[in-house]
């Protein structure tokens, strides 16, 4: 991979080829001004459903395994696989009997999977023989949309055997999941007796009409998952207590104003192995005992596996860095970067990041009130006069002092990386923001006002007791009362979790 | 918040307050505004990049986000928002060609815009044009990958949950098309 990566110099030429104007201020102000007056009712119509780079092949390999020993610990769970993810078994699952294809003038629309639930099928298919890949022309067969309630002729449909038709759920319970063309999620139950069903397909997604056979039809039979069998790879549920290690938990040191409270004790429990052919996957999550009720999501800054050889295996998250996805005890997806040797494993979690947000959570830990200072700014500020301010707040017992907060404008806070310039956000504060010298932290913050929304912070990560939080508004620096709301503080663990596995 | 940092990292971290505005922006009009103002310019340039109009592109933006005031009830927060809003920007803009506007190519577009600055001096003019017609001559799924990444300024992740693929295998997909691009420029 390394001898793929570009050099930034070669990036920054494709990004400045690349480049386009920003829209015309008037234009965005205009718009602004409308969106806020309230929700627009927009008439609804039809809408073509969008179109691009759901690949051709969503090579979904589904294998079918006969692992009695290790199917007898499954639990709730029932395999992995790749693409894919964790496979459960909820009682009476059904899969595609075997994938099923039918060819037409060198084109080959072939189910790979089918997953037949007590409240959804999902269906995936295949279709190859297609020379090129047509979108986003007027006479393009179509796509999918998830955000709209209406169909394309690329839907594909399922029949099932009394005639009647079941179309994808695009608003309903499987909405957020139907947003792949040969994906399709229905939202219905089909009787025990039905085996037999067929997906009807007008026309192939993203291909030019006329080019290729329209109309497909593809019968498929439904078998029921029999004991004993592992769909996909097979999924091991850690059951045995893993050992969880952990530095002392750090706590943040007493002032007479501020005394010391405990920092959360975070542990790592593994839950889950799935050994691959090439890699294994992890699940792990990261618990707090004693977490603030604030506390949104602890998430891993470094993990890597070690195994029976002694070898560290680099360990890659595959997830999104959302804290708001990945609440206190939701499980991690790692995969190692190479196949760990056969044997005993353990899973190193080094240091993590805590993040709290008092305002977002249920129930609510604090108003934006409580969350919120206010300094003086004057009628007329200048750039660069400065106001001390000793403005103290604590989040779930971690202390945060806004010191200052200084007049500046664009010029005075760039930096290099910001290639679009300030696209109008000239004018604004930067504030002193310190905590504990023993908390490395960053904090989010907000100047109350329409037109200020551009943030420039010195740490980007929790690497320092202490933040330079510049926030830029449109126009003019704001005048008078300004307010300003803390909206979330991430603070670093500096801390390792550890836990092993022994087959 | 309006961040345009390209360092994925700084980011990843300041999409950290997406979910919270999302949240807010469901009863809270002025919290709709900022997820506006961090997301109008990337839309607009990258509905730009397509249709090369000023005034559609201002049209299908004003569309875009209309649309997603709209539906923002309905939007789950299990994915990124940002890719849930390009998708949105792709729908109008297929509406938008269904009825029979053409798209142009990303040479057409670029051409209009004459920005000058201390780095874009630096790099010769014929290079960056050169590069624009190499892209112009990739597939259209390729183009849409460069103007996700580069257009739209969208991050690795991002473009994987708005096409349904990897985020690794976005991220080897771009690389190669650079490589590639590289050793037609050499």
């Amino acid at each position: 991979m390394s001898d793929l990566n570009p050099s930034p110099e070669f990036e920054e030429k494709v990004r400045r080829a690349m480049d386009m104007p920003n829209a015309n201020p008037e234009f965005v102000n205009k718009l602004r001004n409308e969106l806020m007056r309230g929700p627009v009712k927009m008439k609804s119509r039809f809408m073509f459903k969008p179109a691009w780079a759901i690949a051709f092949v969503l090579a979904m390999a589904v294998i079918v395994v006969s692992v009695p020993g290790i199917a007898a610990a499954l639990g709730r769970i029932f395999g992995y696989i790749p693409d894919v993810g964790l496979v459960e078994n909820t009682g009476g699952l059904r899969i595609l009997a075997e994938p099923v294809s039918v060819t037409r003038a060198g084109v080959t629309v072939t189910i790979t999977s089918v997953f037949v639930y007590e409240d959804r099928v999902e269906l995936a298919y295949e279709v190859t023989g297609v020379k090129e890949n047509y979108s986003n022309q007027p006479d393009m067969c179509g796509s999918v949309h998830p955000d709209n309630d209406f169909w394309s002729d690329a839907d594909a449909d399922l029949r099932l055997p009394d005639g009647t038709i079941v179309r994808r759920d695009y608003a309903g319970e499987f909405q957020f999941e139907n947003r792949y063309a040969m994906k399709p999620v229905y939202a219905v139950h089909i009787p025990a007796n039905v085996s037999g069903l067929t997906m009807v397909l007008k026309c192939i997604p993203f291909t030019r009409l006329g080019d290729v056979p329209e109309n497909w039809e593809v019968p498929f039979e439904l078998i029921p998952v029999p004991a004993g069998t592992v769909v996909g790879a097979p999924v091991i549920e850690v059951e045995q207590p893993t050992e969880t290690q952990s530095a002392e938990a750090p706590t943040t040191s007493s002032t007479a104003e501020m005394p010391a409270l405990p920092a959360p004790v975070v542990t790592m429990q593994l839950e889950k192995i799935v050994p691959l052919d090439s890699a294994t996957v992890f699940y792990f999550s990261m618990n707090a005992e004693n977490g603030d009720p604030s506390l949104v999501s602890i998430m891993p800054v470094v993990a890597y596996v070690i195994d029976s050889q002694g070898q560290k295996i680099q360990l890659i998250g595959n997830f999104a860095l959302q804290p708001f996805e990945h609440r206190v005890g939701s499980l991690f997806e790692y995969t190692s970067q190479s196949k760990p040797a056969d044997g005993p494993l353990t899973v190193v979690v080094e240091n993590a990041v805590a993040y709290y947000a008092p305002m977002y959570v249920e129930p609510r830990q604090a108003t934006p009130e409580e969350m919120s200072f206010v300094f003086d700014a004057g009628s007329n500020p200048q750039r660069g006069q400065t106001w001390e301010l000793s403005n103290e707040f604590r989040i779930a017992g971690y202390p945060l002092k806004i010191t200052s907060a200084k007049a500046v404008i664009w010029d005075d806070v760039k930096t290099p990386s910001f290639i679009d310039g300030s696209q109008g956000y000239e004018y604004g504060y930067q504030f002193a923001v310190e905590s504990d010298p023993s908390v490395k932290m960053d904090a989010e913050m907000d100047i109350m006002q329409d037109n200020c929304g551009f943030a420039i912070k010195s740490n980007y990560m929790p690497v320092s007791s202490s933040l330079l939080y510049s926030q830029l508004c449109r126009d003019a620096f704001p005048s008078g009362e300004v307010k300003v709301t803390i909206r979330e503080l991430a603070v670093l663990m500096e801390d390792t979790w550890q836990a092993t596995w022994v087959p | 918040m309006i961040v345009l940092d390209v360092d994925r990292k700084k980011q990843t971290m300041i999409q950290d307050d997406i979910p919270a505005l999302v949240a807010a922006a469901r009863d809270d009009p002025a919290a709709f505004g900022r997820l506006y103002d961090r997301y109008v310019q990337p839309v607009y340039r990258y509905i730009f990049s397509r249709v090369g109009s000023t005034h559609e592109a201002e049209d299908i933006t004003s569309q875009t986000f209309m649309a997603a005031y709209e539906a923002l009830g309905r939007y789950r927060e299990r994915g990124q928002f940002s890719a849930w809003l390009f998708r949105i920007a792709q729908s109008k803009m297929n509406d938008h060609f269904r009825r029979g506007r053409r798209e142009v190519g990303l040479e057409a577009a670029g051409r209009i815009l004459e920005r000058e600055d201390a780095l874009g001096a630096l790099i010769r003019a014929e290079e960056l044009t050169r590069i624009r017609s190499l892209i112009d001559h990739l597939t259209e799924a390729e183009q849409e990958l460069i103007r996700l990444r580069y257009v739209a300024g969208l991050s690795f992740a991002e473009i994987a949950e708005l096409s349904g693929r990897r985020e690794d295998a976005v991220k080897k997909s771009v690389y190669r098309l650079l490589a590639r691009l590289k050793s037609q420029m050499e």
